[in-house]
């Protein structure tokens, strides 16, 4: 725990300021003088961080060979209550080695972050605190340092606001993103100017994030180093430069930040003690830096007292609400982007106090006002920063935390054609809905849609398919991915949910319009799901027909009539007609049909009249061929329609043509018989010995003409 | 040189020795040492860091200073560039079409890690072993003065080359059982007295007839020779291990022994020729030498005279030019 200080209250005492006790570990990092070795770890403090600790640290904190010291480095270690801010102090001893080379002696100072909980300090304070420390350690027992208390002076705001510039700005901002920055140009400051540059940065950063902010007055370009913000003469490849005294350029990621920063420039001590105050644990990940660009908007609209819970209520009203969106409606069409940003600023507030949480029925209401205000839409002049920041703050409030069907309804109803950045961060936001997220996944494509639908399961993936209304977008993924997931795992677990929803056939054939892509989808996602070649069980399943008792007689009885080809007799009389009676065009059933490997199709037995020419000729003659005399009341009457089929001579003559068919087919089935029968009664059977005749039994009844000659037969 | 290139290969070459076994001084005479030289070749930094390491350790040296001493693993790019040959049109057939006429350039990833990493625990040494495994070539440095004051070299090879030799020779894909380095073995700091009487004594000693300085010289063939010798005066006796294990551990045909020395001999003002008598050119700067070497703060040295580096190009000059024909090997798929 730290030890506060007071200021001294004594009459006539010089106004000395505020410090903090601080209980510091430390190591020592050198050569033995005069001694041929390397550099090593000399002695370290006995505590939390052992000797390994620090030799750790060491190894993370590679800086490079030094050209010019003192050299200061700033870091942390460790984690949550464990988090310890670092100061290095590299600097030339008195000492040569064996070589006379120079010894540079380190030394590491780890202070526990929790022990600025009440108070906090600036890094220079802990330099000039720890500069001098006198650091004493047995030779016999070099890891049993005494750790040292140092008084250092609280964290003054004015005075690092009193030293903001905009590069200090820049470089601050610059942070927030994922650039590692060098500063060239600086070698005219001393070592010590540097780290206040350094400090004020810092001070310009919620303070927590020093708990993962390593910066250093010097390091080298040849050396691999992960140092986030550094001095230096040359920069690697891969840094970002900012030039000392020169305009910088902040990355895309860290420019609100900087706004803000220049925005609030005449308010600086303020906004310092403001972000000094956050000491949270932060890091640089992109949460983190969201967070922290929230903390910085809260300047000016947060309540003076948070205390005052009554202030905090009217500020988190749905009226304020309200008001704040539309005012960020009027600015967004002013195009005044200053007071956008500031808008925005006080609905992230709301949105982290609220953690995110709105009521359905105030949702409602927002909704409305996004709607009427377009702010969904955006505008031109909003580069992709702010309106991805307006995009992502008007989102959680009007239709997170979870975005919902009708959510996404309500925005898909406002724009004529989705954005693909609005569709981005419409999946910021919660979607368990595994319609949601396939229709923002089928739109987004890409990297980002195996991402979202990885988690559903092959049930989420049909039953989102199947519902209606249907999306085109949301079939075809989930039949993409269904594809997938079928042809992987052969579990039956697609097959079982296809089964449930109807094979997906209505959806197939609302997302293909063409018959035949239509059936080739759904032959493959059957494929997907029973295999190349699926068995009669799973036949069964596909197409579960539930015939009554007397329709199956009638089609057992019907098969057996037309023998072995009654599929395709089937498939030609049933399916066919009813794919053409769905629409289909010929065109598609042609297609199938040659697929199915159907010859020919089958006449369809309808109400309407056949088309046999010769009963019509015969009826209506349409030649001029010399017209019969016909009784009145055999002429067709108008309006009505003659049914050939109901001829009275045609059914006639029909009736004799099946007679003497079927009198013809008795007569010579029953010749067939007698003449079976009586082969069978002689004993000889077919071929006179009961077995089927063949080409070769009836050669062997007579020698043919060569063998005979061969042997010497009688001839003819 | 012979087989210019017109390629730009990236070669690694990885400095290997003991604390204070002049790796980063050999970095900085390489550059002094080549615009000495007769021959085409030059060193350039690739960028501009390494440009800038280049001019600050060439500049120490010319300061007739010693670099600091190394304390983090440092990594740089340097091109050794050729010069552009002339047209040659006797082979560019009727039509007189020239040969490509561009300067030959080799990259160099030089790594200059601080001795003490080549310490088993030492806290880069993990980096340095990747660093290891990723090149191709290696510059080892044996310093026999400190080798028979400490008889640590040893020391700084075993671990780091067991650990090197573990990762790569135990993959599956490896057959040959050694190391795929091409090993330069430096002997360093042939300028010290007691190394050139060694010499002598071996009677390994040349003179370059082309040197105007007539400075001694030990051929590159009598190396190994000097190498074994010197490896008896070691301190602890171990450094016959040292040539053991880089025979064991290295392919003997990738292996080859310079006598070098990066700052060369002395040569007195207004002479020319070497003096056998007064060559020394390392001194101790303060006048009470002999005691301040047990003192706490240690002795100071600097350079008596310009430095004339001995050998030392030669080591990188035949590291690149092995490194680049099995690439270009390789390619052709022999």
């Amino acid at each position: 725990m730290s030890d506060p200080t007071p200021e001294s209250s004594e009459p006539g005492a010089v106004a000395r300021p505020a410090r903090v006790r601080l209980h510091v570990e430390w190591a020592v990092e050198g050569k033995v003088p005069g001694s041929s070795g390397g550099y090593g770890l000399l002695a370290c403090s006995r505590g939390g961080l052992t000797r390994k600790s620090f030799t750790d640290i060491r190894n993370r904190y590679v800086t490079g060979t030094p050209k010019e010291l003192p050299q200061i480095t700033i870091g942390w270690a460790g984690g949550r209550e464990h988090t310890r801010l670092l100061l290095i102090i590299r600097r030339w001893s008195d000492q040569t080695d064996q070589f006379g080379r120079k010894i540079a002696a380190t030394h590491y100072f780890s202070v526990p972050y929790g022990q600025l909980e009440e108070q906090r300090v600036s890094y220079e304070g802990l330099y000039h605190a720890l500069d001098d420390a006198d650091l004493v350690f047995d030779e016999a027992a070099p890891e049993r340092g005494d750790p040292l208390k140092i008084d250092v002076p609280v964290l003054d705001p004015a005075d690092l606001a009193g030293r903001v510039d905009d590069v200090a700005a820049g470089v601050a901002a610059t942070l927030l993103s994922e650039a590692q920055v060098c500063l060239v140009g600086g070698e005219s400051l001393t070592p010590l100017e540097r780290l206040r540059f350094l400090d004020v940065v810092a001070a310009l950063l919620p303070y927590g994030m020093r708990s993962r902010l390593s910066a250093s007055t010097w390091t080298s370009g040849t050396a691999d180093h992960d140092i986030r913000l550094s001095f230096t003469s040359t920069v690697p490849a891969a840094a970002h430069q900012v030039a000392w005294g020169s305009e910088v350029a902040v990355p895309q990621d860290g420019q609100a930040y900087y706004e803000k920063l220049v925005e609030y420039r005449d308010h600086l001590p303020e906004v310092v003690t403001l972000l000094a105050a956050d000491l949270e644990l932060r890091g640089f990940t992109p949460e983190a830096r969201r967070a922290a660009l929230v903390r910085l908007s809260r300047f000016g609209v947060t309540p003076q007292d948070p205390a005052d819970e009554g202030q905090v209520a009217v500020f988190h009203a749905p009226a304020a609400i309200e008001g704040a969106l539309r005012v960020c409606g009027d600015h967004l069409e002013s195009g005044d982007l200053t007071w956008l940003t500031r808008s925005m600023g006080y609905l992230e507030m709301v949105i982290a106090d609220r953690e995110g949480e709105f009521g359905p029925e105030e949702q409602a209401a927002y909704r409305e006002i996004v709607q009427a205000r377009r702010l969904l839409a955006g505008s031109a002049e909003l580069h992709g920063d702010l309106r991805d920041s307006l995009r992502g703050v008007v989102l959680r409030i009007a239709y997170g935390p979870v975005l919902t069907r009708e959510g996404l309804a309500h925005i898909a109803a406002q724009l004529e054609k989705m954005p693909i950045d609005l569709l981005s961060a419409l999946t910021r936001l919660e979607t368990p809905d595994p319609y949601v997220r396939l229709y923002l996944a089928g739109r987004l494509g890409g990297p980002r849609l195996p991402e979202l639908v990885r988690r559903l399961g092959v049930d989420d993936l049909v039953r989102a398919a199947a519902e209606k209304p249907y999306d085109r977008y949301v079939v075809e993924t989930a039949l993409d991915e269904l594809d997938q997931r079928g042809r992987r795992d052969q579990d039956g677990n697609l097959a079982a949910a296809l089964q449930e929803h109807g094979h997906l056939t209505e959806a197939i054939a609302f997302a293909y319009p063409r018959g035949e892509r239509r059936v080739r989808r759904l032959r493959e996602l059957l494929v997907a799901a029973y295999g190349p070649r699926p068995d009669r069980m799973a036949f069964a399943k596909i197409v579960p027909l539930s015939l009554q008792p007397e329709e199956a007689l009638l089609l057992a009885a019907a098969a057996g009539l037309f023998g072995p080809d009654w599929g395709e007799a089937f498939l030609s009389a049933s399916v066919l007609p009813a794919l053409r009676d769905a629409r289909y065009s010929g065109k598609d059933v042609d297609r199938i049909r040659r697929d199915l490997r159907i010859d020919r199709d089958v006449p369809v037995a309808t109400d309407e009249p056949a088309e046999v020419p010769h009963l019509r000729d015969r009826s209506v003659p349409s030649s001029p061929s010399p017209r019969r005399e016909v009784p009145l009341n055999e002429l067709p009457v108008a309006g009505t329609r003659r049914r050939s089929s109901k001829n009275p001579r045609s059914l006639e003559l029909w009736f004799w043509v099946l007679i003497l068919f079927g009198v013809l087919t008795m007569v010579a089935t029953l010749l067939v018989f007698f003449r079976t029968l009586s082969d069978t009664a002689s004993g000889m059977g077919p071929n006179g010995d009961g077995r089927e005749p063949v080409a070769t039994d009836i050669v062997t009844t007579g020698p043919a003409i060569g063998e005979v000659r061969s042997a010497g037969g009688p001839e003819r | 040189m012979s087989n210019p290139t017109f390629e730009r290969p990236e070669h690694s070459i990885a400095m290997w020795g003991a604390p204070g076994s002049g790796k980063t001084t050999m970095l900085a005479a390489l550059s002094l040492a080549l615009i000495e030289r007769d021959g085409p070749w030059k060193l350039v930094g690739a960028d501009a860091n390494a440009t800038s390491v280049l001019l600050e350790k060439s500049a120490a040296l010319d300061r007739q200073e010693f670099p600091l001493a190394t304390i983090d693993i440092e990594k740089f790019r340097w091109l050794l560039v050729g010069s552009s040959p002339q047209q040659d049109r006797r082979f560019g057939g009727w039509r007189g079409r020239s040969r490509d006429t561009r300067a030959p350039k080799i990259g160099l990833n030089m790594i200059d890690p601080p001795g003490q990493v080549y310490a088993g625990g030492a806290a880069q040494h993990a980096s340095l072993l990747q660093s290891l495994e990723e090149s191709r070539g290696i510059i080892y440095l044996f310093d026999p003065t400190q080798e028979y004051i400490a008889g640590d070299a040893f020391d700084y090879l075993h671990g780091a080359l067991l650990q090197l030799a573990s990762q790569m020779l135990a993959k599956e894909n490896e057959t040959s059982g050694r190391l795929p380095h091409y090993l330069a073995v430096c002997i360093t700091k042939f300028d010290d007295l007691r190394v050139l009487k060694t010499a002598t004594k071996l009677n390994v000693l040349t003179q370059d007839p082309s040197d105007p300085h007539e400075f001694p010289t030990v051929e590159d063939a009598d190396a190994p020779t000097l190498f074994r010798e010197l490896c008896e005066i070691s301190a602890r006796g171990s450094a016959r291990r040292v040539l053991n294990a880089l025979e064991r551990f290295f392919h003997k045909d990738r292996l080859k022994f310079f006598v070098t020395s990066s700052i060369g001999f002395y040569l007195k003002p207004g002479t020319a020729v070497f003096d056998p008598r007064d060559f020394q050119n390392m001194v101790r700067l303060s006048p009470e030498a002999g005691r301040d070497q047990d003192s706490e703060k240690g002795a100071q040295y600097r350079i008596r005279g310009q430095a004339r580096p001995i050998n030392v190009c030669e080591p990188v000059i035949w590291l690149a030019e092995r490194l680049l024909a099995e690439r270009q090997e390789a390619r052709s798929g022999r």
